[in-house]
């Protein structure tokens, strides 16, 4: 005993000891995890992309902002293979000689207002399974890597650099030891980058690359300078010099394109950027001297978005030029047509304009890959028809909003592919076909009248917002104007409106804060210019440097955020896009610009939202986002009077530039920030945040909404679609104390009782993406400090009268757990058969209650409860629900008690088999049990099914009673009348044949002739099962 | 009999927490020695055959099951679904088969080969790691990765026949908590993760009593395990497609 209570002691020690304070992190989420409900039926935008050019099935496309992907078959289906790392995706390069070298440089080259920034280069050697971190970490962009044809540890890099500042990590890198060192081979200054390189694969000694000088503020956009130029190399990289003269202009260039023709030695073009004498040029003497082929609109539209030019590997003349649309020169660069109109074909062209990766098969030319604005097309007749590709999630929204339906719908606005809106579950998982498109253009706010779903109303860009009725699509321009005392409107790209936090009140904000009480039939304008006006940010009409670009994208000093009071309508605060933040205490009577109250604010910073609390009328909190000046800190402030004081209330484990910031709607400590970077969770009110990584990449994450009734939190990604995690009201249970504990619950909700989601027959192939449903099971929650590895765990389950009804495997993972419990009891007891029964293959839900939930855990039981309910808002009543569940447990019980008689005839009949085999048995005695064994196959045929092979479409008891069952436990409301008495009937035919077995065992015939006779023989009588034997097995 | 285990269970523990020390920058060999020590791979080595009952629940469906494996390496796993006997995969050290109630036929028919070579893996009783150098296979460390938040050794075990298996150990407890592999399903490939847990000691060899498969990250099933027999009587006949002789 002593020895015993030692060593008991010594484990005590042990398991305290290691014991330390538990702090919130990544992964005290646990089991919460995010689910995509897509949408990839518009997609997004495509940055790069290669193909294995030996076996042109296998595709890895770049997103601008989504993540790298691989397909196997072609782009019919997809699977994200870099989720761990930056979203941002510049250039991927195909090392052709060892096709599973893969190189991925991030960060996208297109450099619209909206792009995101990368962070070096990465390689994988086994198809993207994993992947290494191969340097240049501050480059932000990466525009083109080339793997040397011949040397796969030869690397070149075209470095586009940082967008929004100077930096010297750019220009042309070259790496001799597969990316272990680089040096840098070309480079010009710091506000040059490199944004092309192409290398003649005859003569791989001879490269070109194209310098580009560009810069872009959040007011204005300059391609073009000094800097820019069109480059050689004659030593495989080691130098470079910059061409002039010989046929090519003689003035400033912007952004260069180059690409080196495969076929024709020495034939080069280059897509040049310039104000005069900009348009395609061609060298066939590599680069000595130049001809000037084109200069029409096709070659020459938005360089800084479109400088691509890719020359055909197999045909001499061939070269394309992906644009606005897809254009071909079959006279090596003279005249473009667009490649759906060049084979003569009518009909195709139904593709996304805005083109920027592209492919071309050198096994068959006529396969083309062309990454888009909205995905990835495929063409197989050299462009003439294409097909898109429908399973690539990487959508790009910058808003997100919800409605009050159920199920209720999603709905946000997208960069370049309109407003959508999709339920957040569907049967069989929510597909393409569920999204509907609500708008077009740009997409950003979009959302339903408050208590009417069929008025819609959404954006396009620079503040074009309409209302529209959503079943006839019919569209009404509801954007208010200048009026005399006004100046021109200005409005922002992503232009703010919204509803009051009530629902009566509509707001738009330009430059003033304009509200209307119908709808945008009539605005009121609540405030003078709120932004700074400055006219230097004003300028957008010039934007662009050498080739003008003034699509709003650069409108500036806007009003770029609102946020009403939820305690007081006339408390409104208001962000812009200059940095200003201004509040009004009595409806906009007057404003107090507070952001200067913000000790260390950010030059140019951008207010990226403003959101007035929930829980304290002077409490609000801002986000700032100063990336668009070269600034990449993570602002975040909270106030509680006002704005007179500010706190920064971020720490170092946010990462990203933060984009929107909300409240829990019932836990005023509980923050959810969405940044460049992903989703950061604060339990403390900002005082320390976590990384939310539960299936959720380092996505932009550009807005969030907690759907008040569901407590889903619903995420608007720039990149990854729409993400949800569901009921994250366990959340509000996490505290510090609960970590201590080892095994804790926390809150479960009700859960509603619903009958199976509906079933749609669709057969759309492999190629469609479909998102996950939200569980459809009770769920039990819980927390555990560390994983469960040794011993017992498991769940049981009981009901209000204390018995036992099932038990469940546990979840074990450190962190929040989360255990679907199948609230059916346990199928029908059918009759065995060669046959399934599908109509009884589930049982009945259990019925509403409150349920004990024991956590057994070694020698240790938690309890808790969890309450099942029927939804309040069913359609079904409780009288209905009431005559269901009778005739549910009745078809049960006659379906078990049909199991029971035939379980004692097969019982019998499967010993007297045995016996049979029994040589010794005297010839009368087998001829009895012969007999009797006829006369129960007699009754076992008429109670199952026994034929076997194929569709017999042979129903027996067993199979018509599993039918009505399954009918009636398959629909929540009432059954119909025929099926309750078609029930009574078949139950008459299993009494009577109950009553037939009944009768053979207790004959004479039974007792006296068989068993006495095998007691004779010496040998086991027949046994009889019992009812409880039969119940009780398995 | 619970007893027995509990006391087992205490002593496996205390064997973990004095070998943590030794914990950091250990080898492939200090990692698997450690390893078979924790799990009582002795005892097993002295085992001819184990029966396992327990309950596989997929889809809402609860699925009794029983899988018996026996030395060299035959295996059999056995389900009742929907009232029909189904035998999901059998072995008997040169054939696989399976008889599929589902499809209307109660005939036995032959596993595919992704099946079949799933099925000769679990006919091995002590697992791919033990004497894998005898066995063909390769092992290497990878080193240390998390698993849902818990540290672990990333083992890559290069099957004999070319087919690649992860097994991440727990750094502290020193057995296996997911294992995951390729598959591919008619062409199609498939990534499987089983998460392994309740592990309890059985005659001296410690048995997980839950396992969870994800496929593509979504649970497709969970087992438990209540019932394990050592050295069931059983004859290798047991294992054999029926109808055939040999």
């Amino acid at each position: 005993m002593r020895n015993l209570t030692f060593l008991a002691g010594f484990i005590v020690l042990l398991f305290s000891f290691p014991t330390q304070a538990q702090r919130i992190n990544s992964n005290t989420f646990g089991a919460i995890e995010a689910r995509q409900i897509g949408p990839a039926v518009m997609s997004g935008r495509i940055a790069a992309l290669d193909a294995v050019n030996t076996d042109d099935r296998i595709i890895y496309i770049g997103a601008a902002s989504g993540g790298v992907w691989k397909s196997t078959n072609r782009g019919l289906s997809f699977d994200p293979i870099f989720d761990d790392y930056i979203m941002s995706i510049g250039a991927i390069a195909i090392d052709q000689n060892h096709p599973d070298t893969v190189w991925v440089g991030t960060g996208e080259p297109w450099p619209r207002n909206s792009t995101s920034v990368g962070m070096g280069v990465y390689k994988t050697t086994d198809g993207g399974e994993s992947w290494k971190f191969m340097g240049l970490e501050n480059s932000e962009r990466i525009a083109r890597i080339i793997v040397h044809p011949e040397d796969p540890n030869t690397v070149y890099v075209a470095a586009l650099g940082t967008l929004w500042a100077p930096n010297s990590v750019r220009g042309v890198y070259k790496t001799n030891d597969g990316g272990r060192s680089w040096m840098k081979v070309l480079y010009v200054d710091e506000n040059t980058g490199a944004a092309d390189i192409s290398i003649d694969p005859n003569n791989p000694d001879i490269m070109y690359a194209g310098m580009w000088d560009f810069r872009r503020k959040a007011w204005t956009f300059r391609s073009g300078g000094s800097g820019s130029g069109l480059f050689k190399s004659i030593d495989g990289g080691n130098s470079w010099t910059k061409l002039s003269g010989n046929g090519l202009p003689d003035e400033e260039f912007g952004r260069i394109a180059v690409s080196a023709s495969p076929v024709v030695e020495g034939r080069v073009y280059a897509l040049i950027e310039a104000k005069e004498e900009g348009g395609l040029y061609r060298s066939d003497d590599s680069g000595a001297t130049w001809e000037k082929m084109n200069s029409t609109s096709t070659v020459k539209e938005r360089p800084f978005y479109f400088s691509n030019i890719y020359a055909d590997p197999l045909d001499s003349n061939t070269v394309y030029k992906p644009s606005f649309n897809i254009n071909v020169s079959k006279d090596a660069g003279e005249t473009f047509t667009l490649t759906f109109a060049a084979g003569g074909v009518a009909g195709g062209g139904n593709i996304h304009v805005d083109h920027h990766a592209f492919y071309v098969s050198p096994e068959d030319n006529q396969r083309l890959y062309l990454g888009t604005d909205g995905g990835l097309y495929v063409s197989n007749d050299g462009g003439a028809t294409w097909q898109f590709s429908r399973d690539l999630p990487i959508s790009q929204f910058y808003h997100v909003n919800v409605d009050n339906q159920t199920p209720y719908w999603v709905y946000g606005g997208l960069q370049d592919n309109g407003s959508w809106a999709a339920p957040n579950v569907s049967p069989g998982g929510i597909e393409n076909k569920d999204w509907v498109n609500l708008g077009g253009g740009d997409g950003f706010n979009v959302f339903t009248a408050p208590d009417d779903p069929n008025i819609v109303f959404w954006q396009s860009q620079g503040g074009n917002v309409r209302r529209s009725f959503r079943d006839t699509r019919e569209s009404k321009d509801i954007k208010p104007f200048k009026e005399e005392n006004t100046d021109e409107l200005r409005f922002n790209w992503n232009t703010p409106i919204l509803f009051s936090p009530d629902g009566e009140r509509l707001y738009v904000g330009a430059q003033y804060v304009y509200i209307s009480e119908d709808m945008g039939d009539s605005w009121t304008r609540i405030s003078d210019d709120l932004t700074t006006n400055n006219p230097e940010k004003q300028k957008q009409y010039e934007s662009g440097g050498i080739t003008i670009d003034n699509s709003t994208a650069e409108n500036n000093t806007t009003i770029f955020d609102i946020s009403e009071s939820p305690f007081d309508q006339d408390i409104i605060w208001v962000g812009t896009d200059d940095g200003n933040i201004q509040v009004t205490r009595n409806g906009g009577r007057k404003w107090a610009e507070v952001s200067k109250n913000i000790a260390n604010y950010p030059v140019d910073g951008w207010v990226s939202s403003v959101t007035a609390s929930k829980f304290s009328k002077s409490r609000a909190y801002v986000t700032v986002d100063a990336h668009r000046v070269g600034n990449m800190g993570v602002f975040v402030y909270k106030t509680e009077n006002f704005g007179k004081d500010w706190t920064l209330i971020t720490d170092v484990n946010i990462e990203g530039y933060a984009h929107k910031l909300i409240e829990d709607v019932e836990n005023e400590h509980l923050l959810f920030l969405g940044t460049e970077f992903g989703l950061y969770v604060s339990f403390d009110q900002g005082a320390h945040w976590v990384r939310f990584k539960g299936n959720l990449p380092k996505v932009s994450v550009r807005d969030l909404v907690i759907h008040p009734a569901e407590d889903d939190l619903v995420i608007g990604t720039h990149g990854r679609g729409i993400m949800i995690i569901d009921d994250i009201s366990p959340l509000r249970g996490i505290s510090a104390e609960l970590l201590q504990q080892d095994v804790a619950f926390l809150q479960m909700k009700p859960f509603l009782i619903s009958g199976p989601f509906g079933f749609e027959q669709t057969f759309s192939g492999d190629g469609e993406f479909s998102g996950n449903n939200p569980s459809q099971t009770a769920e039990i929650t819980y927390y555990l400090k560390r994983r469960h590895i040794f011993g017992d765990m498991f769940l049981e389950i009981y009901d209000e009268d204390g018995n036992f009804l099932k038990k469940l495997p546990a979840g074990k993972r450190k962190g929040i757990n989360r255990v679907s419990f199948n609230i059916r009891k346990d199928p029908p007891k059918v009759p065995r058969s060669n046959t399934l029964t599908f109509g009884a293959l589930f049982g009945p839900a259990y019925p509403p209650g409150t349920y004990t939930v024991k956590l057994v855990k070694g020698d240790e039981v938690f309890e808790s409860e969890i309450t099942l309910q029927f939804d309040p808002d069913s359609r079904h009543t409780e009288e209905d629900r009431k005559i269901r569940l009778e005739a549910v447990n009745r078809a049960y019980d006659i379906l078990g008690e049909l199991g029971f008689v035939d379980g004692q005839v097969v019982h019998v009949m499967d010993q007297i088999d045995d016996m049979l085999e029994d040589s010794t048995l005297d010839a009368s005695v087998t001829s009895n049990l012969e007999k009797f064994h006829a006369s129960l196959d007699e009754i076992h045929k008429e109670l199952v099914a026994t034929q076997t092979g194929g569709i017999t479409g042979e129903e027996k008891l067993r199979e018509r009673i599993s039918n009505i069952y399954g009918s009636i436990v398959n629909y929540q409301g009432r059954p119909t009348a025929t099926q309750v008495s078609a029930l009574e009937l078949l139950n008459t035919e299993v009494l009577s044949n109950k009553s037939e077995v009944e009768r053979l065992f207790e004959s004479d015939n039974f007792a006296k002739v068989i068993q006495q006779s095998l007691a004779e023989a010496g040998k086991k009588p027949i046994e009889l099962l019992s009812r409880e034997e039969f119940f009780e097995e398995d | 009999m619970k007893r027995i285990h509990t006391i087992s269970i205490l002593f496996l523990m205390l064997s973990i927490f004095t070998m943590q020390a030794f914990a950091q920058d250990e080898s492939l060999e200090e990692i698997l020695e450690t390893h078979f020590e924790v799990v009582g791979q002795e005892n097993l080595a002295e085992v001819n055959a184990i029966k396992q009952t327990g309950t596989v629940m997929t889809q809402g469906l609860s699925i009794p099951m029983t899988m018996m494996i026996k030395r060299p390496n035959m295996m059999r796993i056995n389900a009742n679904i929907g009232g029909a006997e189904a035998v999901f995969m059998a072995y008997d050290g040169t054939n696989g088969w399976a008889v599929q109630p589902w499809t209307g036929s109660i005939d036995p028919i032959d596993l595919p080969e992704d099946q079949l070579r799933d099925a000769m893996q679990q006919s091995d009783i002590d697992g791919p790691l033990f004497n894998y150098q005898e066995k063909g296979h390769t092992v290497e460390l990878e080193g240390v990765e998390e698993v849902e938040g818990t540290e672990t050794y990333k083992l890559k075990v290069t099957l004999k026949g070319g087919n690649v298996l992860y097994y991440y150990i727990d750094t502290e407890a020193y057995v296996p908590i997911k294992m995951t592999s390729k598959t591919m399903v008619q062409g199609q490939e498939f990534e499987q993760e089983q998460f392994f847990s309740n592990y309890k000691m059985v005659e001296g060899f410690a048995v997980a009593h839950s396992i969870e498969t994800k496929v593509m990250g979504n649970t497709a099933m969970q087992i438990t395990v209540n019932e394990i027999v050592v050295n069931p009587e059983i004859e290798d006949a047991y294992f054999k497609k029926p109808g055939t002789n040999n």
